[in-house]
């Protein structure tokens, strides 16, 4: 008769699992979302396009979006007012006190969905 | 039939199962471990909820800088001053700085924080961000 004591290693396994299930359900996936600095080293538009600028302000919760002379507070808006601009420009998000960091995040995401792939990000100076 | 029943031993395999328990434990042990240092370098943040790019998930970068909400800067679980990023981001080598900022941070601390890692030659910053979960809310207005 064979008799093998299963308690140990049925306990060790059980710990295996309350670990994976633990960190396994907090392990949350980030992205990136990339952006060069504008100044120094920040690729360059082509000569014929001048650059896009978009302007953050607002309060934390409440930001505003300006492009030219044209304010935005709504994502669709910015994105729908981006879009009708040629995407080989270069964008450069500018941002003054007031707001939160993800009002900056906002701005540079929608850039890259609205198809411009050289999104600068200007800390001023 | 005295024979057969005298000669019938019982026998008991013998299995010590220590060396493999001790070996389960130091394997449990060492993941702990890792894992651990793995996550020193983040800080648990509220991230901007954004989509970001498409083609990374949880890149190992050579330097990871941590934006709280209050505006501190840590880096390795550390506080460090703008001083004292720029030195470190100097010696960081050539890949960009991935910048995990805390969504309800201040740009003025953003700004001032990119401003020390451009001074340092940095030629561009990743932004960590978290995606949403239902890509339902694509497009809905910002809050």
């Amino acid at each position: 008769m064979l008799a093998l004591n299963l308690a140990t290693m049925l306990d060790a396994t059980f710990l295996l699992l309350g670990y994976f299930l633990v960190t396994a359900a907090t392990d949350r996936l980030e992205r990136r979302l990339d952006a060069s600095l504008a100044g120094e080293g920040a690729a360059v538009a082509p000569a014929d396009l001048e650059p896009v600028v978009i302007e953050v302000g607002g309060e934390p919760g409440r930001p505003w979006y300006r492009v030219g002379e044209r304010a935005v507070a709504e994502r669709a808006s910015l994105l729908a007012l981006l879009r009708q601009l040629d995407p080989r420009s270069q964008v450069r998000v500018l941002a003054s006190s007031g707001p939160s960091v993800e009002a900056v995040t906002t701005a540079i995401q929608i850039a890259r969905d609205a198809g411009f792939t050289e999104v600068a990000y200007d800390p001023g100076s | 039939m005295k024979f057969a029943a005298a000669g019938r031993r019982e026998r008991t395999l013998a299995l010590d199962m220590t060396p493999m328990i001790d070996i389960v434990f130091q394997l449990l042990i060492f993941f702990l471990t890792t894992t651990q240092l793995a996550r020193t370098a983040e800080e648990l943040l509220e991230l901007p909820r954004e989509e970001g790019s498409n083609e990374e998930v949880r890149a190992a970068s050579a330097f990871t800088v941590n934006l709280l909400a209050d505006g501190t800067i840590q880096v390795a679980d550390r506080e460090v001053s703008l001083e004292e990023l720029r030195r470190l981001a100097s010696r960081s080598g050539g890949e960009a700085p991935v910048v995990r900022a805390d969504r309800a941070a201040g740009v003025e601390s953003l700004n001032a924080l990119v401003r020390a890692l451009r001074d340092a030659g940095g030629t561009s910053v990743r932004l960590a961000v978290d995606p949403p979960v239902d890509r339902s809310g694509a497009g809905a207005d910002a809050p």
